[in-house]
């Protein structure tokens, strides 16, 4: 019984210790063309955000933390492919649904002829259904989330940044009620703007992806081959009989 | 002491499970909610290709899948569905939506669905949550979240994730079961 508990404890922390890694950039990596991106906050802000504009200004204003990042508050709502990343406080999308708090749409990105990839255009939309509030509200917070910190976070998403492990950085994934330590970035956020916007090159830390297929070389036991890689199909269709360990667990079809 | 132990997985299993998981700014929904908030619980394959199109306003991009279902887990219906998902590729335009999933063809899968709004199709319940992939290892049928959502790239622990199964298939379903079955005696009780 003893025995129990104690295997099951260790089996929990090792769980819990292994989440911590390292920053990670949106696959495949890529970069706005020049710097610093002007990212625009639609001016029909979050009407549950009692602070003078729906947190407009405190958007505007806290995006700045990327030092590669200005902002510009506009009357023009999001339009996808138009070339100009923008926030709406005011509106889902028609995807950020549900249980999703704010959504990044980022598209629009073509492959140059040196084989790197630049963003065309990025948009955030935001969940209707939650409230919110910011640091400029009167009343506090209570049962809402910040809208500086969610923002800071999408606007990561928005220059290519994806989620890290590391918690306490503001590309860490979740988020709590009340919870504004994501406007300001930490040492993991910061590397990973360096990593893209100032010469750090390579798909991200000691990770290479020659296929693009989303598994660094370490772990792709054929990384020329996109369909290679751990957890793929390897016992069924087409794929899964092919001759090809498609999923590196050293068995041929199995 | 068989009882004790079993209670003892399943309280490690509902620690590991409220460990916040990879997704885009989405609220942190407990398991029972995101299994008694599903229309359906399935596993299945996704079969033929992914395909992707534009919506009738031009402004998003989805995917759709049809998934052959092998057994409904929870809720009934047809043995081919079909899933819809924001974002694809049509043409030269790509649109991700980070931290959303995606289908591929050929996946095994088990998948908390829901229904859209507008349109007949399903679609994955609390994101990335709400999908995980079905592959057997020496212990028999095991279940993995699937952390390939949109946009995202593994580390290097990826080979380490993809070999620690989140349940068993069998431990997941007396879970779901038995989440339904609370639900289902607390609505009964409250008529």
């Amino acid at each position: 019984m003893r025995k129990t508990i104690l295997v099951l404890a260790v089996l929990t922390a090792l769980v819990v210790a292994s989440s911590a890694q390292a920053y990670v950039l949106l696959s495949p990596k890529r970069t706005w063309a020049s710097t610093p991106v002007t990212v625009e906050v639609n001016n029909t802000g979050n009407s549950t955000i009692a602070d003078g504009d729906g947190g407009v200004g405190q958007t505007a204003s806290a995006i700045g933390a990327w030092s590669n990042v200005r902002s510009q508050v506009t009357g023009a709502r999001a339009t996808r492919g138009d070339g100009t990343p923008t926030i709406e406080l005011d509106a889902n999308g028609h995807i950020c649904t549900g249980s999703c708090l704010a959504a990044t749409l980022t598209g629009y990105y073509h492959q140059n002829s040196d084989g790197s990839y630049t963003i065309d255009d990025a948009d955030v939309y935001t969940n209707q259904r939650y409230s919110y509030t910011s640091e400029k509200e009167a009343d506090g917070c209570s049962g809402e989330f910040y809208i500086e910190g969610i923002m800071v976070h999408e606007v990561g998403h928005v220059i290519g940044i994806g989620h890290s492990d590391v918690p306490g950085s503001t590309m860490y994934p979740s988020v709590g009620y009340c919870d504004n330590g994501p406007a300001s970035l930490a040492k993991d956020d910061s590397d990973a703007e360096s990593d893209l916007y100032s010469g750090g090159g390579g798909p991200g830390p000691g990770c290479t992806d020659a296929d693009g297929d989303g598994y660094c070389a370490d772990v792709d036991c054929d990384d020329g081959n996109p369909k290679v890689y751990p957890g793929a199909n390897d016992t069924k269709g087409k794929q899964g009989r092919d001759g090809v360990d498609n999923d590196c667990d050293g068995k041929i079809d199995g | 002491m068989r009882t004790t132990a079993t209670r003892l997985v399943y309280l490690c299993l509902a620690l590991v499970m409220a460990l916040p998981m990879a997704a885009s700014q989405f609220l942190d929904v407990p398991f029972d909610e995101m299994v008694s908030g599903s229309s359906a619980i399935v596993r299945g394959t996704v079969v033929g290709p992914v395909t992707s199109a534009w919506d009738a306003s031009g402004e998003v991009i989805y995917s759709y899948a049809t998934v052959r279902v092998d057994e409904y887990i929870t809720g009934s219906g047809p043995g081919l569905i079909r899933i819809r998902e924001v974002g694809g590729t049509v043409g030269d335009y790509t649109i991700q939506a980070i931290g959303f999933p995606e289908l591929r063809s050929d996946e095994n899968v088990v998948l908390l669905l829901t229904g859209w709004d507008d349109g007949p199709e399903y679609r994955i319940h609390s994101y990335s949550k709400g999908k995980y992939i079905l592959r057997e290892n020496a212990m028999g049928p095991m279940l993995f979240l699937d952390q390939q959502t949109q946009g995202s790239r593994t580390s290097a622990n990826a080979k380490r994730a993809a070999q620690q199964p989140d349940y068993s298939l069998d431990e997941f379903k007396v879970m779901v079961r038995a989440i339904v079955g609370a639900r289902d005696a607390r609505a009964e009780q409250n008529r």
